[in-house]
């Protein structure tokens, strides 16, 4: 069965309008429309994410075919939100495009051009200028594929330009084209050889002055009506971290020059970035500050993080949106879904977990009595506690459910017993309602995930949880809800419901969950793995409290916030095997968190971690640690 | 049909390979190089044990360290015992370590590796010998290739070997490299404008230890363009059901990713590497008259998995300018069994076998005092 939601977003699709029709506009309206409109064809714009984080899917948007496509449907109806938010982007102006957008990989011949045994400048001057002529390239050719003669495209050319506008090959659209082959022909040949040429033998074509990024400042082209429209060039540099560290902070100040008129984004995951400069990135929440001579954030740039680490209930809630969104575009796909109006995931997923067959509560009854009597808790004193269960209805619950009712006496009496419970026959006690530990959600949480663990009553159920455990990373949620789909078709295909149970859900999820930490494969995805399972089992320990201090338990590890910051000096080796894990989803870092008067800095786990050890997706719960402790645990090989 | 380089090819396998050098080497006008591997793979010293015995002073060598960082120290002491028995193999050799990777996890191996032999010299040898047996992929192709235009140049015999042992390819595991990108020296035009409307055919080599591999390079090739997958399978095999295993390990990515059938998969001899090379280039040949007026046709190889089936590809790549795409080992990561129990495999690539004479005036050291 041809499964769309293992296909990766990014994956081409055999026309524009298939791609569109997977494409939510949820994270392009969070993350750049709010962005200052203009700023986004102006300034360099700086965009980093985790892998999977859907950088190229946005950057794709952009590119020419897919804003094309997307306006001759603009009348469908489905097509209206991406519509208005490229409108909102300012990409789409008064139902006309505005920007002619290519996207360039940079994961190939770019890197290869730094291990030349020639000066950096001349390097980078190779870099720039393959980059340069590709852009051309890409821009005429997607003026070409819309049915564009290249007779009708030219350029705007600064008006102080003229030197270099002749190393262009000029304003023609046929010369431009025939100047940038050459010059990609000369460069690829270089790059492409197994002895490269001594500097002195390089071609002049590709050391010679050819910047058409410092000379178009429009791309105009005139359509058979004979009407002409004046393009705004966008170039989105994509997976720049693939480059060499100089290579790319190079070309960041090769792009930061305010006179280049080509609009222009580079796209690279966090890890890029020098430990020290990431680490800041992350505490600063300013996207990233690279270290470069004179040049500062927000007024030289545009730094857009796509994990945001502000406002994270927001975020949270923005995701599951988006989630959902991009889930009913892809099931849309599934014939065997849209022949049967399911086009809601959410609807697939049953969130009713069944009650524990009656031995099993018999049996949970008995270990609470246990309990009572080895807490030494009087009958009236537990009558107490277990009026404010009964009491306590959670919103959207119209009862809790006697397993879980039974599991929450049992989290207060022990926290009773924390308070110093007075005896067995200590019946007189005053004020007994300041005495009572408080009945709420926390204490809710705190059972459900005991008896996930003592009993497997299911516990990631539902969308929430799917969207959740994905650490907000589009790929993973995609991969997390292709398991599920899977087993829906299958049932429905076997004639049975396509609605999942809880237990299936939560079985599959914990499978995958486990599948996916065993296959990592990322650099120091060992020495990673070692680690968030070392900390993923002492958060274990925390939630498995019987007091549940924690309420639905800890699944963070906190390292006060100065500390967290001295991490790259004091203990590089942490430092680069935190960037990996961050980078990769396995840890996510939360600045600046109060607790207790002090500042922590968090570094929670990946959702797909949390899910594999059964700990909680609430998020707040922590150990208290060090840098020092952490350091020695990597050294010791975890 | 244009004339193939190696249609006829000089081979040898199944016990001739050993029958061949001991003979061919015996005759005392011959001086050979041996460049080989030396890691940790068990079948490092295979093939130099023969040659030595056979060539005796007369064989020099250039041994490849391959450095990596991150990987298990048990590695790195079998590599260290095998380096010890080649250079005890053959006295006037020496052991070249160079990095994989540098600083920055980029894939440097190719380079560095071509950069050893700078200053080497040709002068003194009749023949070259390259044994892939512990080479990486990305290694051993750009320098046979490298070797291969040296050889024409200077009028030398060139001889790829390998030590056929599916079973240790398949043994051996480690942790990718991130990225999916041409071999050095393999582009094959991939990526220029000029190439932007060929149609993509993929024949990768399958193995299940590099799934998550192959998924990445995949992902690379369609992120621009729709590809036609064709995976490459071992039949006739020494496990006869080794390609059923395959396809069950790929069953999703037939299925759901690559959309392969039946009619896409391709049977080759796992002991054969001509047989992969013809049946690339075959199937080229086709694909070339059929999308002649549709833009042309860009066949691209990755050759994961069985050493010898990667030499086929190395051939069918060096004959037709295929690019390679592949996802370098950033660290080893499991330990082979010890002991190799498999067949040399021989491939003439250059020299008196195809017509070209080999320039016989060698400075051998007895000739030069």
């Amino acid at each position: 069965m041809d499964n769309p939601f293992l296909k990766r977003a990014t994956e081409y699709y055999r026309d524009e309008e298939a791609f569109l029709a997977v494409i939510s506009p949820e994270p392009i309206r969070y993350f750049l429309r709010e962005a200052k409109k203009g700023s986004l064809y102006e300034k360099l714009v700086n965009i980093r994410g985790t892998p999977g984080s859907g950088k190229t899917t946005m950057a794709k948007v952009f590119e020419y075919p897919a804003l094309s496509a997307l306006l001759r449907n603009s009348s469908i109806a489905t097509y209206g939100e991406l519509v208005d938010t490229m409108t909102g982007c300012g990409a789409i102006v008064d139902g006309k495009l505005e920007v002619l957008g290519c996207r360039l990989p940079l994961e190939t011949d770019y890197r290869e051009v730094w291990e030349f045994d020639y000066p950096e400048n001349i390097k980078l001057t190779l870099t720039t200028t393959l980059l340069q002529a590709r852009a051309v390239l890409a821009w005429l050719r997607h003026l070409q594929q819309d049915g564009y003669d290249l007779a009708d495209v030219r350029i705007d050319a600064r008006p102080d330009a003229d030197a270099a506008l002749t190393a262009i090959g000029g304003t023609a659209g046929t010369s431009l084209l025939e100047r940038a082959r050459q010059i990609e022909r000369a460069l690829y040949k270089v790059v492409g050889a197994l002895v490269p040429p001594e500097l002195g033998q390089l071609d002049d074509i590709v050391t010679n002055a050819y910047r058409p990024f410092d000379v178009i400042d429009r791309i105009v082209v005139r359509s058979k009506e004979g009407e002409e429209r004046r393009l705004k060039p966008l170039v989105i540099l994509d997976d720049a971290h693939a480059l060499h560290p100089a290579q790319f902070r190079g070309l960041q100040l090769a792009l930061i020059r305010r006179e280049i008129r080509v609009a222009r984004w580079i796209l690279a995951r966090l890890d890029v970035l020098h430990p020290k400069e990431a680490f800041e990135a992350l505490t600063e929440d300013r996207g990233d500050e690279t270290q470069m001579p004179g040049v500062t954030a927000s007024r030289d740039y545009l730094p857009i993080m796509l994990q945001s680490l502000d406002e994270r209930r927001k975020h949270r809630v923005a995701f599951r949106r988006m989630a959902m969104d991009m889930a009913s575009r892809y099931l849309l796909q599934m014939e065997i879904f849209r022949a049967r109006s399911l086009q809601r995931l959410e609807n697939l997923l049953g969130n009713q977990v069944p009650p524990l067959p009656k031995s099993k509560v018999e049996e949970l009854a008995r270990h609470v009595d246990a309990a009572q009597r080895r807490l030494k808790i009087s009958d009236s004193r537990r009558g107490e506690l277990k009026s404010a269960v009964d009491a306590y209805t959670p919103e959207g619950m119209t009862q809790v459910p006697p397993e879980l009712q039974l599991a929450m006496l049992s989290v207060l009496m022990h926290r009773m017993e924390k308070r110093g419970q007075a005896g067995l026959f200590d019946l007189d006690l005053p004020e007994p309602a300041s005495k009572l530990p408080k009945v709420d959600s926390a204490v809710l949480g705190a059972a459900r995930i005991h008896l996930l663990h003592r009993y497997d009553r299911p516990y990631y159920v539902g969308i929430e949880d799917l969207c959740d455990a994905s650490s907000e990373n589009a790929e993973q949620f995609l991969r997390l809800s292709a398991e599920l789909v899977e087993i829906s078709a299958v049932n429905i295909i076997r004639g049975k419901p396509a609605l999942l149970e809880p237990s299936v859900q939560h079985e599959k999820l914990r499978e995958k969950a486990t599948h996916v930490v065993q296959e990592w494969d990322f650099p120091r995805a060992k020495q990673v793995r070692k680690v968030v399972e070392s900390l993923a089992a002492m958060c274990l320990q925390k939630t498995l409290e019987p007091n549940a201090p924690l309420g639905a338990g800890a699944n963070a590890y906190g390292i006060l916030q100065e500390e967290f910051e001295a991490i790259p000096d004091r203990h590089p080796e942490l430092a680069q095997l935190l960037q990996a894990a961050i980078a990769n989803n396995a840890l996510t870092v939360v600045p600046r968190h109060s607790c207790k008067n002090k500042e922590w800095c968090l570094l929670e786990l990946g959702g797909i971690v949390v899910m594999r050890h059964g700990l909680t997706l609430k998020r707040g719960g922590f150990l208290e640690g060090s840098a020092s402790a952490l350091a020695s645990m990597v050294r010791e090989g975890a | 049909m244009t004339k193939r380089l190696w249609d006829p090819c000089v081979a040898h396998g199944e016990g001739a390979s050993e029958e061949f050098m001991s003979t061919f080497f015996a005759d005392k006008t011959r001086r050979a190089v041996i460049i080989a591997g030396a890691g940790f793979d068990p079948r490092s010293t295979r093939a130099t044990e023969v040659l030595s015995g056979v060539l005796g002073d007369r064989l020099r060598g250039i041994f490849l360290r391959e450095e990596r960082s991150g990987g298990q120290s048990a590695l790195s002491s079998l590599g260290d015992s095998n380096a010890k028995r080649l250079t005890d193999l053959v006295p006037k050799s020496r052991i070249a370590p160079f990095p994989v990777f540098s600083t920055d996890n980029a894939t440097v191996g190719g380079r560095r590796a071509i950069e050893t032999l700078k200053s080497e010299t040709w002068t003194d040898v009749t023949d070259i010998v390259v044994d892939m047996s512990a080479l990486s992929v990305g290694v051993a192709f750009p320098l046979v290739k490298l070797l291969l235009e040296l050889a024409r140049k200077n009028r030398r015999n060139l001889h790829v070997v390998v030590t056929d042992d599916p079973s240790i390819d398949e043994e051996i595991d480690g942790i990718s490299s991130e990225k999916a990108e041409t071999l050095f020296g393999f582009k094959g035009g991939l990526g220029l404008h000029d190439t932007s409307d060929v149609t993509i055919l993929w024949l990768p080599q399958l193995t299940a230890r590099r799934r998550k591999a192959l998924g990445r390079v995949h992902a690379t090739l369609t992120e621009e363009q729709e590809v036609d997958v064709c995976p490459l399978l071992p039949f006739p095999a020494r496990d006869p059901r080794r390609g059923d295993k395959l396809i069950e390990v790929f069953q999703e990515e037939f299925e759901s990713v690559w959309r392969v059938d039946a009619r896409d998969l391709i049977y080759v001899d796992e002991r054969k590497p001509v047989d992969l090379y013809r049946s690339v280039l075959d199937i080229d040949d086709a694909r070339t008259r059929v999308f002649r007026k549709l833009g042309g046709s860009q066949t691209v190889l990755s050759p994961f998995g069985s050493k010898v089936l990667s030499l086929g590809a190395l051939m069918a790549a060096l004959e037709r300018d295929f690019p390679v795409m592949y996802v370098e080992t950033l660290a080893y990561t499991s330990t082979p069994s010890v002991g190799s129990g498999g067949e040399l495999v021989h491939v003439w690539l250059h020299g008196e076998a195809y017509g070209q004479a080999v320039d016989a005036t060698v400075v051998g050291e007895e000739t030069e005092k």
